[in-house]
């Protein structure tokens, strides 16, 4: 009985310290791969399609941010990660306003 | 290395054609497209915003790969902190893959015609010199609050009639002000051409986005 106690106590800090085989690869394409180029209206509404998707959905990873964006109004909410749009935040609740500001 | 995460995907998929800064990190059956994290990036930067759609078609392959989009904001301090997310939520990830294989996202936006009424309420209060200024602007708000009902309940009638022939559907109602109502729809690969069709055929003036990979189903 207390073997198998013991056993069991082994086997959870095993898969506590277990480091996962990771295989990592990271693309050796040059930077300027992707050139700047002009886009039709088409493409640039694909592409703010795809910055809206990006930032408010999706499945979310816990983490630290590291990330400044430029232009976009955005919230951290909490100790681990939320990153949202003010919009969005205020759609779901997760922040309140009061005269235009976060209460 | 900081990374942030980009998207799931079985450990199978294609390493070929990512451009520069992305990466994949394989743990179990699962494997992650990674972007290295840079304080300069800038998620709304054009060039940065074609890297991501190029990463992202390059791995979705047109929706002939199943994968899972992940929100921005969340970097991992380098590969094994990633591939222990994958490890510790493996089951969950390999759900959803199975669940949306084959599948794809449709967005239809439609336009509201009361948007940004703010100023033209102001001109006809102006204009209008035979009501007093409070009497005109309660008109004109119920006015615009009776016609935004009236199209939004007709364009919540042609969702759910769309809704029917897709596998699944989002939509929240617009919040006040708004200037535009969004849908999103999840429909099989094979069902694509035929759902844009119904979509055009609905008769609303909207802009149908996408395919893209299933960003409001995971």
């Amino acid at each position: 009985m207390n073997l198998d106690a013991n056993a069991k106590v082994d086997l959870e800090k095993a898969s506590f310290s277990t480091t996962p085989a990771v295989d990592f690869w990271l693309s050796e394409a040059p930077l300027t791969t992707v050139a700047e180029q002009e886009l039709d209206r088409q493409e640039e509404v694909t592409l703010l399609e795809l910055l809206d998707k990006l930032l408010t959905k999706g499945v979310v990873v816990t983490g630290d941010i590291t990330l400044s964006v430029a232009g976009v109004d955005l919230l951290y909410i909490g100790l681990r990660v939320m990153l949202t749009t003010a919009q969005k935040a205020v759609d779901v609740g997760a922040v309140k306003l009061k005269n235009g500001r976060i209460v | 290395m900081k990374l942030e995460v980009r998207a799931i995907a079985w450990r199978e998929a294609s390493q070929t054609a990512l451009p520069a800064g992305y990466g994949i990190v394989r743990a179990g059956n699962l494997a992650a497209l990674v972007e290295v994290a840079s304080p300069q990036t800038n998620l709304t930067e054009r060039a940065y915003l074609q890297r991501y759609r190029k990463a992202l078609d390059s791995w979705w392959q047109a929706g002939q790969q199943t994968i899972l989009p992940v929100q921005a904001g969340a970097s991992l301090a380098g590969p094994n902190e990633v591939a222990q997310i994958l490890q510790s939520r493996a089951v969950e990830f390999e759900a959803d893959l199975s669940r949306l294989a084959g599948k794809l996202e449709l967005g239809l936006r439609l336009p509201l015609a009361n948007a940004n009424t703010e100023q033209n309420t102001q001109a006809t209060l102006l204009s209008n010199s035979k009501q007093t200024p409070g009497l005109a602007y309660m008109q004109k708000l119920l006015q615009r609050e009776t016609g935004t009902k009236t199209q939004l309940a007709q364009i919540e009638e042609v969702i759910l009639k769309l809704a029917k022939q897709a596998i699944d559907y989002k939509y929240i109602p617009p919040s006040s002000g708004a200037n535009f109502a969004q849908a999103d729809f999840l429909v099989e690969s094979g069902n694509l051409v035929e759902f844009k069709q119904n979509i055009q055929d609905c008769g609303l003036p909207g802009v149908i986005t996408g395919p893209i990979p299933p960003f409001s189903f995971v």
